[in-house]
């Protein structure tokens, strides 16, 4: 890892699906390390078929992905799967094992750790998440705000570059949703995290990406962006009843 | 679905600590000796020395009940046929050789851990690999497998709740199919899980 490179660069990235529909159409973003980016949009703007080519699940049609350096093609696959974390929106798709020690240590294992190295992994993620007491359980028989964090666990444990979020807070209750966000905030990783949540963007992220009909459309401060009554009108972006943002908190 | 997963009852009985290769051995060889127990009086201490493995290893009555009784049913109606093809004392043994093992290999469930397990198949499925076959690859297999009984459970259950809330109570296509497409989304994710979790590279 060359430690001077951006978590994330992407550039000029176009994408058809193989039905003909055009979902990106030449997307540029940087994200340096450390940032926490909200990536937000309306339905069907290409949002999730940008995460998608951020760790090869699909591959561009035109334009680059780079995660620390390192181009996304073929042969960097799993170099690249180590270091760009997905956690999937539905905590169901992404435990698949009888126990959440298994879980956690599925993509660690793969990546050849094994024994005393391998459970260190496997308990730090989950420290850091507060799922340890959780270590032997069958994952089905959590809530599903502690499932949603022993995906977050799952990820972690392989020490990525950048962790994106699909819908992080979606079906969380308050409670846990504000414990997410700390969870989130106290972690020393570059975020990338896709939400409608428009709130939980502002919380956490000093910097959002508008993306829209395949491009992005705005890029900037959170509390800029969502303080433009326009530019969120344009995208289909609405506040929650009552929440106004002043472009200049105080 | 209970019999499956999360049957596991944790504990430090000697019977926990068994190795789960040494279990599955002494699963098959008693299981053969009960088809080979022809007295009744037999068969009357094989149910003691079962309810006493039960007694060591201290997982209680309910989840020892649990294992049993999903085949109550079959086993009343094993002991009418043989009634009619037997007699008593033939229907009784028979009856009682297979609640008894089911009893047996339900203790082996309930005092071993999957991993435990998966980890005993995955080496006796290393032979597999001079086939072409990664024993890894089957043993994952046998995992995915158990975890997606509850899932897939779960999503039956919503999709019966679905079709009730709209006051269908039995359709098959109105169940089969959003079953089946559910099923279908969660083999997807599934698969981009396991790629994004670096399987395949």
């Amino acid at each position: 890892m060359t430690s001077g490179s951006p978590s994330l660069v992407v550039s000029r990235l176009a994408y058809a699906y193989p039905d003909g529909t055009q979902a990106l159409y030449g997307v540029d973003l940087t994200i340096r390390r450390g940032e926490r980016v909200a990536l937000l949009g309306p339905n069907g703007a290409g949002k999730t078929t940008l995460v998608m080519h951020l760790n090869g699940i699909l591959t561009a049609g035109h334009g680059t992905v780079e995660v620390g350096g390192l181009p996304v093609r073929a042969g960097t696959l799993p170099e690249i799967r180590r270091r760009v974390g997905l956690v999937f929106q539905d905590p169901d798709d992404q435990l698949f094992m009888p126990t959440v020690r298994e879980d956690v240590a599925f993509g660690p294992a793969n990546l050849g750790l094994r024994g005393a190295e391998l459970d260190r992994r496997v308990r730090d993620a989950l420290e850091r998440v507060g799922m340890l007491d959780a270590l032997d359980r069958p994952p089905h028989h959590l809530s599903f705000g502690q499932r949603r964090r022993v995906a977050v666990a799952t990820v972690l444990a392989m020490e990525p570059e950048i962790l994106v979020l699909d819908e992080p807070s979606s079906n969380l209750d308050p409670a846990s949703r504000r414990e997410l966000a700390e969870i989130l905030r106290s972690l020393d990783v570059t975020v990338l995290m896709v939400t409608h949540d428009l709130p939980y963007a502002l919380e956490l992220c000093e910097r959002s990406l508008v993306m829209s009909e395949g491009v992005i459309a705005a890029d900037g401060p959170t509390r800029t962006l969502l303080a433009d009554e326009r530019l969120l009108a344009e995208h289909r972006l609405e506040l929650p009843y009552g929440f106004a943002v002043p472009a200049h908190p105080g | 679905m209970k019999g499956l997963t999360g049957a596991y009852v944790p504990g430090g009985s000697p019977l926990h600590r068994l190795p789960a290769g040494v279990k599955l051995a002494g699963l098959a060889v008693c299981c053969t000796a009960l088809l080979l127990l022809r007295p009744p009086a037999a068969l009357a201490v094989a149910a003691v020395v079962v309810a006493a493995l039960y007694a060591v290893s201290g997982v209680g009555v309910t989840a020892a009940w649990a294992q049993v009784r999903p085949v109550r049913w079959f086993a009343l109606a094993l002991f009418g046929v043989q009634l009619v093809v037997a007699d008593l004392s033939g229907a009784v043994s028979s009856t009682l050789r297979v609640v008894l093992a089911i009893a047996l290999a339900g203790l082996v469930t309930l005092t071993t851990r999957t991993a435990d397990l998966m980890a005993f198949l995955e080496r006796c499925l290393a032979p597999a690999r001079f086939a072409g076959l990664d024993p890894y690859r089957l043993s994952l297999l046998l995992s995915l497998t158990l975890r997606s009984v509850p899932v897939v459970a779960e999503l039956a259950t919503r999709v019966r709740e679905a079709q009730r809330a709209r006051g269908v109570e039995r359709s098959p296509r109105a169940f089969a199919v959003p079953l089946v497409v559910g099923a279908l989304r969660h083999a997807d994710a599934l698969g981009e899980a396991l790629a994004a979790r670096g399987l395949d590279d």
